[in-house]
């Protein structure tokens, strides 16, 4: 046992299954709820901190250290070569993908970055040439300009365990591509176009995964798979056999992809970890064999996604990120729920270490700042080993 | 059943798509009423898929095949069920709430109602309450549906009911939600009618709301 721990330090314990001096914690946090929550902190202000694509925010310091969080990201730089095409006529600003997203506003003045704009959505997949799509080059060097620097001095200059995230999903390319209804019902209609157009997204978030590894691998202590949401709110979105015959074998590849370079480029400590919401029990297993160390962000109050079972089925392999509810709990509980719930989670994961405690989501501007600075106080008090 | 109507349902059932219209058109040809090709050749079939979405035998994909395969037969079949004068078994008004632009669910509960006998008018997404108002004097529908997938929008129905409320026309719906977030105790909370956990299961809350 360490004589004095550290965020990265707990951290790595909980990754291992070994208890440290706390349960560890975790934060996804989106900018209204970001703002309302420094304010209520009394932390200094910050003017217009950058929003990411779900208008998420990597939170400062001085947050992290107030609440005790005790992870902080890195991720990929855009491509060099890459010239922002002009918006279309609806004002849908296109990605390096070609696909087409508006900013929404929400009626409570914060915003949305919403998909609007699916380029293979009106053609018939027997018509379409995958080969022939403009594909985003991963190979750019733009991607990791000065990510081994950031990681590096974030390694060296704080205690803070890092999470490196580079390349993106796969499936939600799929569906950005072809539009969500069309990729579901291609699953099943034309399975050969939905495994050509899968690989070709795994065969760039490799590339970009790759990329990042080399430079900044070293540094982290987790790895984030991306995000796969294979789960609705009551079961898996699509059956065991699609499943097994065309998305694992797609996305395990990856994974191993990742494994692999991890290992090669002085990272072999480095854990992996995979988002996906919903319900999605039957696929856990497969997710486990094909080196998943760290499920995100549990949902437990979907069917077979319940705290207790998963943490007796699965609690030997897997470590649990997140648990913490966004739908209930943490938006439209009172503090005493969410003292309550949090409590839960770290009775019910925390045991023998293989918890790292943070939201089941993203912390929405719905989620009263109450609410959200009670979580991480009681797990911090509570959370002691 | 008729050989014309087994061929329909299973169209359906396997999710032939265009196909199906072709299916419906040979059934007219032989002279099955248009009621009994919408009854057993296109309703039976989705309440069968539903049953088998709910047991966990289908899922999403299947469902939404089979449902615009159901699409097609229908959109041919209209004008015949309109000239025979069958009546829907209700008007439903759809819509995802406004600030949300999540629709899969909502498609799918549509589809669903759709494939169940009711008249669905499609408001589509970020729906403002004042549009569910002007839809609802419009189209006098039997029953309004919202769909929210965030937490952060799933409040625009309880403001969208209030309006109904104000506006004196709540009295004449009955009101469905459904979405991610949502429970039966959020729908008792806001004065809905009903709550839908999955498409299947909203449109046999849909047949009973209308009883």
């Amino acid at each position: 046992m360490p004589s004095e721990w550290t965020s990265r330090k707990r951290v790595e314990a909980a990754l291992n299954h070994q208890e440290a001096d706390r349960v560890p914690l975790d934060i996804n946090i989106t900018l209204n709820a970001y703002l309302a929550l420094k304010e209520y902190l009394g932390l200094t202000e910050e003017k217009d901190p950058a929003a990411d694509r779900f208008f998420e925010v990597r939170p400062s310091h001085d947050l992290l250290e107030a609440l005790g969080v005790d992870i902080t990201y890195v991720k990929l730089r855009g491509s060099s070569s890459w010239e922002q095409p002009p918006p279309l006529p609806d004002g849908s600003v296109l990605d390096p993908w070609g696909v087409g997203r508006k900013l929404i506003e929400l009626p409570d003045g914060s915003f949305l970055n919403e998909i609007s704009y699916c380029p293979l959505a009106d053609q018939d997949p027997a018509d379409i040439q995958l080969e022939d799509y403009p594909w985003p080059d991963p190979h750019n060097p733009g991607f990791t300009q000065g990510l081994e620097e950031e990681a590096k001095n974030l390694y060296q200059d704080t205690d803070l365990a890092i999470l490196g995230r580079f390349g993106g999903p796969i499936m939600e390319i799929g569906t950005y591509l072809r539009g969500f209804e069309n990729w579901l019902m291609d699953l099943v209609l034309y399975p050969d176009f939905s495994r050509e157009l899968l690989e070709r997204i795994t065969d760039i978030q490799i590339a970009l995964d790759q990329a990042g590894i080399k430079a900044a691998g070293k540094y982290l202590s987790i790895f984030k798979l991306s995000g796969e949401d294979l789960g609705t709110q009551t079961s898996t979105l699509f059956s065991y056999q699609i499943w097994e015959e065309i998305i694992y074998p797609a996305l395990s590849r990856r994974w191993k992809a990742a494994r692999k370079a991890l290992d090669e480029n002085g990272a072999s400590h480095v854990k992996m970890m995979l988002h996906s919401d919903g319900a999605f029990r039957p696929f856990i297993q497969d997710i486990i064999n094909a080196g998943v160390d760290v499920l995100d962000p549990i949902q437990g109050y979907c069917p077979g996604m319940e705290l207790e079972g998963l943490k007796r089925d699965f609690g030997e392999d897997l470590v649990f990120h997140g648990g913490v509810d966004t739908q209930y709990y943490l938006p439209r509980g009172s503090v005493q729920e969410v003292k309550d719930e949090t409590k839960r989670c770290i009775d019910v994961l925390g045991q023998g270490g293989g918890l790292i405690l943070a939201p089941s989501h993203f912390i929405q501007p719905d989620v009263p700042p109450e609410n959200a600075a009670a979580m991480y106080k009681t797990a911090r008090e509570y959370g002691k080993y | 059943m008729e050989e014309k109507i087994q061929a329909v349902y299973e169209a359906v059932i396997n999710g032939a798509m265009a196909a199906t219209s072709g299916l419906v058109q040979e059934a007219i040809d032989a002279g099955i009423k248009a009621d009994v090709i919408l009854k057993e050749g296109l309703i039976a079939p989705m309440g069968e898929i539903g049953k088998k979405f709910e047991a966990g035998e289908v899922y999403v994909p299947e469902m939404l095949i089979s449902a615009k395969s159901m699409k097609f037969g229908l959109e041919l079949l209209r004008p015949h069920l309109v000239a025979a004068d069958v009546q829907p078994l209700g008007r439903v008004i759809i819509g995802t709430v406004q600030g949300d632009l999540h629709d899969i669910g909502k498609n799918l509960v549509g589809m669903m109602m759709e494939g169940a006998g009711f008249d669905v008018i499609d408001l589509g997404v970020d729906v403002k309450p004042e549009e569910l108002i002007e839809a609802i004097k419009e189209h006098q529908p039997d029953i309004v549906a919202m769909s929210a997938l965030l937490t952060t929008t799933m409040g625009n129905m309880k403001t969208a009911i209030a309006m109904m409320q104000e506006t004196g026309t709540k009295a004449s719906v009955k009101v469905m939600i459904g979405g991610a977030p949502v429970t039966q105790e959020y729908a008792d909370q806001i004065g809905a009618d009903g709550f839908g956990v999955d498409a299947s299961q909203a449109a046999s809350l849909a047949k009973k709301l209308v009883e």
